[in-house]
């Protein structure tokens, strides 16, 4: 495990932390994903699929606000890692979130786990 | 040995000859003759090297170096650097490669560095370069290590041209995925910003019409800053930049910056740019660039052609990507525009429509009073002329209808609501509907499928695709027959209509389905069509996720197959209902009726009214009785009826009057001449039996007139209607009967035959038309009072109603139908129900009163009708409202000044289109009293005497309770009133509720500014944290949504009442929002599903220059 490093802390709301692990990478995120923020998330997943990680957890456990053009993003993500060969999992036990992911039915296509370790287990293992 | 040094160095060219002119005595090396064996090699091995090289030798490592290495990196400190001490000849940058010497010395082993960055100052400033070197010892004649060699490559070039090349390569990515030439720039500029190595600031500007710049973007600096003002004006004298020469697509470079503004920024260095290199942005096919970019120049690298290309191709994408935005905004806005002419297109036919039925109904009444009137008969001539003028005339009103409905095809996404249901079943009811017409024709009409299951369908547009189909196919169809399968096929539904008609051409059958496209030269029953049925069925079954196709052989017929998907996950799923669907198909069929209407009227060659469903008012079924001598007739009441009501049959008076002692019958529906015992002898004996005498009778007659329907009535006939009648007008009398039953036999237990018992009736009929006070409104109180006139003997037409509106807004309504008895009640009922169905769609008052006037003219073509709508908002604290022939209701204000809310508009029916919402403020305490003509009207007094005289009355008791105030007015005015009083005081209070606004702004941190603006407000009105939580994400999808989709200026309410908060965005386009389909990986259009799904109502309503979208949560 190589050690985490942030990323743009105090930019717009919104910050991730990258860290690889041995079949996919994990990004932590803190603060606000919506119209602001959405596109710079999106680059930066897109960033890490191209230069060949296209397994990511993204991990919703902290301090996260979503709304719909967030999940706007988190779609294009999930939809760019499958072409690629990859998968985007969640990582999330936030109530508030959970519900938003349900009510668009996103829980449908995207896996969601309690948190990032119990998905690297369950989807990332070997 | 043969050879001198001395000679060895004049053959070295150039650098040897420089170096016989060295003092060499001077230096710790010596008479160059003199030098040791190693020292002399080595020094010829450097001077013939074409790689470049410089060696030291000796206690201060003097300085020798090759032409090659004098040329690439020594520049200007050649020749002095020659017999110098290697420390003094880079003393600039002997703190990096110092201890590398010392390494290489010590250890006796080379060192190699690549591209190390090291400032030179060689050509007359401090210069960025780049070295890959290697240090390597030298051994004197003894074996120890005396000196330094070192080869070395300078790679400043490939460095900083990659460096450019990477910025430039993902300027290219990055920038033309912008959609607005303001992102286009400033994702550019972002871009720049990392690359602060070559450009440590950027500001990028834009020329308006007028050659005035306008900065757009910048990297590295704050905008506003000296060297980056927000705007250059193209008359400025003495502008910042020289946006003349810009502006004519001039390059410029400008010197000396770094003097020129203070706190120039630096980006990657310590010292800022000394020069800016201005670029235009070139416009394809203008002569005036788009803008152009001032880029600060690291000023460690020389100006030179190779930043000017790298400046150049910046300006390119730049100019792309400006280009490619610009064009998307075009685009955007060209099908912005598309949606608005569709839209207009859409009203303009919906108003054509409206305004056509007007005139239709008006030259329609009178020709159908022609053709019945008994007592001015046409002779057959001018009968048959005006038999002609009703037949089309009714069928150009059906057509009208049709195109009304396909005006309101846009509006059926929102309304659909999608229901499991057993479409086989269903279809084959809707089918069943065409049954005798198809027999009459001759033809056979056969419904078969496999299809098992369950299928998500909104009913009524199924109803519509399978009448449109079927009446499609009849048309067409003279032998043979229509047969109708609905089979399962892998994961869809497939309905198919096959026919045996005349088929269609080949080159007609890829327009089939488009709007108001007709078969041309085909046979058919009617030339009636407006060639909307069938575009009708493809759009309703692109609602459903489906699509439509046809097949056809000419001569052999046609099939038509829709199919549609199983499952819900292609459907809104706020749309989706999981109750299974148990109402009857002609129930739901809605104004599909018409369709099969004017498919009976191919073969009568009549029209008709219009035959429309309407809902059973609920309860047990009841019995009818239809008694008549003709068949025909007999078989279509009973038809009309079956689908709500137990219906029997009986040919005469006689076997009417067995079956009704047979068994028990709750409405009798008679024609009056038949053999045997005709109408009124059947009414006159059921009068004289105890138990028969309450069963309602209504009277079916030929005889139209004042005359026919008094003999009727006297006669002790419950109704009377006049043949030909519409469908409607029937279901509706037998409605109110049944209703009427319903009453007598709660309320009416002990006196049946009495005055007072029908009293109770009319009192409990208008009672149950009237709204309880049903839903708790913060803001206003209101009392409201209702007294059937002194006759007593019959109900009214006066109501009033209050509707919540929702965000603080509340409907109040007062009206009046003019005349009595059940006919009057009945249609005060359909209107009200109107009102609210109009309200509730937050159409402002004014245009309720519009489309209320086409309600009245078919339910009350003769009637007349008046009616006061106004909606009350708790924000503004006004009230906007539109009188269509009603009294002035009456607004007493907290200081006893009172105004009247004027008629703007003749009574409802009229085809007035011109009425127009006024608005009132109605502060505190203000109090607003609408009531009926009961209260005022006297006869032999004048009406505006008693109007001063109600005023006055209400100014003086302004501060009474106002539950108190109805009977107080009462007992004041209408002590004597014969007439129905109908009468509701609304009073103005404080809502106690707490209002914050915030103005959004344009840009994209609006939205979390907005989040944080709400959360803080909602904290500090102790809102509990999990409403906070939804009204945050409200907030963000309301603004988003407002942001993307509306124009500007977009604004903010919050508002909070007693257990409620609500959300407003108002915006300045009208367009109203609409929730999207979304499938699983749509990137957009959830927002307002969640919305939906979160909001325990939401909804938008026109203002004046654009819309409000709005959301409540209770807490």
């Amino acid at each position: 495990m190589s050690p985490a490093s942030p990323d743009h802390p105090e930019q717009e709301g919104l910050s991730f932390e990258v860290s690889f692990e041995d079949n996919a990478c994990v990004i932590r995120v803190t603060g606000d994903i919506d119209i602001m923020t959405a596109e710079r998330l999106r680059s930066r997943l897109l960033e890490l699929a191209d230069a060949g990680h296209v397994n990511q957890v993204l991990s919703l456990e902290g301090d996260v606000f979503l709304d719909s053009a967030g999940l706007g993003a988190v779609v294009s993500i999930r939809r760019r890692l499958q072409v690629l060969g990859g998968a985007l999992v969640l990582a999330c036990s936030n109530e508030l979130v959970l519900r938003l992911l349900r009510l668009t039915s996103l829980d449908k296509v995207v896996a969601i786990h309690p948190t990032a370790e119990e998905a690297l287990d369950r989807e990332f293992a070997g | 040995m043969t050879t001198s040094m001395r000679e060895t160095l004049a053959a070295g060219g150039q650098v040897g000859r420089d170096l016989l002119d060295v003092d060499w005595l001077a230096t710790p090396l010596g008479e160059p003759d003199d030098w040791p064996a190693s020292l002399r090699s080595t020094v010829q091995l450097v001077l013939s090297s074409k790689f470049s090289m410089w060696m030291g030798w000796g206690p201060e490592l003097t300085f020798f170096c090759n032409d090659a290495y004098r040329r690439d990196t020594l520049a200007s400190k050649y020749p002095w650097a020659l017999g110098r001490p290697a420390h003094e000849v880079w003393s600039e940058i002997w703190p990096d490669i110092g201890p590398r010497i010392e390494r290489a010395m010590s250890t006796g082993e080379s060192t190699w560095d690549e591209a190390l960055q090291l400032f030179l100052e060689r050509s007359g400033y401090v210069e960025e370069t780049y070295h890959t070197f290697s240090y390597s010892p030298l051994s004197g004649d003894d074996g120890t290590v005396q000196g330094l060699f070192c080869v070395v490559a300078e790679v400043t070039e490939q460095v900083v041209s990659e460096r450019r090349m990477s910025t430039l390569r993902d300027l290219g990515i990055r920038v033309s995925t912008a959609e607005t030439v303001a992102d286009a720039v400033q994702a550019g500029c972002d871009h720049l910003a990392s690359n602060p190595e070559s450009l440590p600031w950027v500001a990028a500007y834009l020329f308006d019409a007028d050659h005035n710049a306008t900065l757009a973007g910048t990297a590295g600096i704050e905008p506003g800053h000296q060297a980056a003002p927000l705007r250059i004006g193209a008359d400025d004298p003495e502008p910042v930049w020289p946006i003349g020469e810009l502006a004519r697509g001039e390059h410029v470079t400008i010197d000396g910056i770094d003097r020129r503004f203070d706190d120039l920024p630096t980006g990657a260095w310590a010292v800022p740019p000394e020069k800016a290199v201005l670029v235009p942005l070139p416009r394809p096919l203008h002569a005036t660039p788009y803008g152009f970019l001032v880029l600060g120049a690291n000023r460690h690298r020389p100006v030179d052609q190779t930043f000017f290309d790298f400046a150049e191709l910046i300006a390119g994408h730049f100019a792309a990507a400006i280009t490619d935005a610009t064009a998307m905004e075009q685009e955007k806005e060209r099908s912005e525009a598309l949606a608005r002419l569709d839209q207009a297109k859409s009203d303009f036919l919906a108003n054509v429509s409206h305004e056509l039925r007007t005139p239709l109904t008006l030259l329609l009444g009178p020709a159908e009073d022609a053709l019945t009137d008994e007592r001015h008969p046409l002779d057959d001539a001018q009968r048959k002329r005006v038999e002609v003028i009703a037949r089309n005339g009714n069928r150009m009103l059906g057509l009208v209808n049709t195109l009304l409905d396909f005006s309101r095809l846009d509006t059926l996404h929102d309304e659909s609501t999608f229901q499991p249901t057993d479409l086989l079943r269903y279809t084959s009811e809707l089918a069943s509907m065409f049954e005798s017409a198809v027999e009459r024709a001759g033809l056979r009409l056969t419904v078969d499928g496999t299809l098992e299951g369950e299928v998500y369908v909104d009913r009524s547009h199924w109803a519509k695709i399978v009448l449109n189909l079927l009446s499609n196919a009849f048309k067409f169809t003279f032998d043979g027959g229509v047969a109708v399968t609905v089979d399962g096929d892998g994961d869809r539904a497939v309905l198919r209509v096959t026919d045996t008609g005349g088929g269609i051409a080949d080159s007609e059958l890829p327009r089939l389905f488009e709007r108001f496209h007709r078969v041309r030269g085909a046979r058919s029953r009617s030339i009636e069509g407006s060639g909307i049925g069938l575009a009708l069925v493809a759009q309703l079954a692109d609602l459903h996720g489906g699509e439509v196709s046809v097949a056809s052989r000419v001569g052999e017929g046609s099939t038509f197959t829709v199919s549609i998907p199983l499952g819900r996950d292609h459907l809104p799923p706020g749309q989706v209902v999981d109750e299974v669907a148990r109402t009857p198909a002609a129930e739901t069929a809605g104004r599909a009726w018409s369709i099969l209407e004017e498919t009976l009227s191919w073969l009568d060659g009549d029209t008709g009214g219009s035959r429309q469903a309407e809902p059973a008012t609920g309860g047990e079924r009841a019995t009818v009785l239809v008694v008549d001598d003709n068949e025909d007739m007999r078989t279509y009441v009973t038809d009309l009826l079956s689908d709500r009501y137990r219906t029997l049959a009986a040919h005469d008076g006689a076997e009417a009057l067995q079956v009704l002692q047979d068994q028990p019958i709750d409405i009798v529906i008679t024609d009056v001449m038949m053999p045997r015992v005709d109408g009124f002898e059947l009414l006159a004996r059921m009068k004289q039996d105890a138990v028969l005498a309450a069963v309602p009778v209504i009277m079916l007659s030929a005889r139209a007139g004042e005359d026919g329907m008094a003999e009727g009535l006297e006669a002790g006939a419950d109704d009377y209607l006049v043949k030909p009648f519409a469908a409607r007008e029937l279901l509706a009398r037998v409605r109110v009967q049944h209703r009427l039953l319903q009453l007598q036999r709660v309320a009416a237990e002990a006196d049946r035959r009495t005055v007072a018992r029908e009293l109770a009736i009319a009192d409990e009929l208008q009672h149950s038309l009237l709204p309880d006070v049903e839903e708790r409104i913060e803001s206003l109180e209101i009392a409201t009072f209702y007294r059937p006139g002194v006759e007593g003997t019959q109900v009214g037409g006066d109501w009033y109603d209050v509707i919540n509106l929702g965000g603080g807004r509340i409907g109040i309504v007062i009206g009046d139908v003019m005349g009595r008895g059940v006919r009057a009640a009945s249609v005060m009922g359909q209107i009200k129900a109107a009102v609210r169905a109009f309200a509730r769609l937050d159409l402002t008052p004014g245009e309720v009163m519009e489309n209320l006037d086409g309600i009245v003219q078919d339910v009350a073509p003769y009637g007349i009708v008046t009616c006061v709508y106004g909606v009350y908002d708790d924000t503004e604290r006004t009230l906007s409202y539109a009188n269509a022939g009603h009294l002035p209701p009456i607004l007493v204000h907290p200081n006893g000044t009172a105004s009247r809310l004027l008629i703007d508009g003749p009574p409802l029916g009229s085809g007035y289109l011109g009425f127009e919402t006024r608005k009132v403020s109605v502060p505190v305490g203000a109090m607003l009293t609408l009531y009926t003509d009961g209260l005022v009207e006297r006869r032999g007094t004048d009406l505006g005497r008693r109007l001063d005289e109600l005023e006055l009355a209400l100014v003086e008791h302004r501060d009474d309770a106002v539950a108190e105030l109805p009977d107080t007015l009462f007992e004041l005015l209408a002590g004597e009133a014969t007439d129905d009083v109908a009468l509701a005081v609304v009073k103005v209070h404080s809502s106690g509720s707490a209002v914050m606004r915030l103005p959004v702004s344009g840009d994209l941190g609006a939205v979390a500014t907005a989040r944080r603006a709400v959360a803080a407000q909602l904290r500090s009105w102790e809102v509990p944290s999990r409403v906070v939580a939804d009204l945050v994400l409200l907030t963000s999808e309301l603004v988003t949504n407002a942001l993307r989709h509306a124009r500007g200026p977009h604004e903010l309410r919050l508002r909070h009442v007693e257990r409620e908060v609500v959300i407003e965005v108002s915006d300045s386009s009208p367009m109203r929002p609409r929730r999207r389909q979304v499938d699983g990986d749509a990137e957009s259009g959830r927002g307002l599903t969640i919305v939906d799904a979160v909001a325990d109502r939401w909804g938008s309503r026109s203002i004046a220059d654009g819309k409000v979208v709005w959301a409540a949560r209770r807490i």
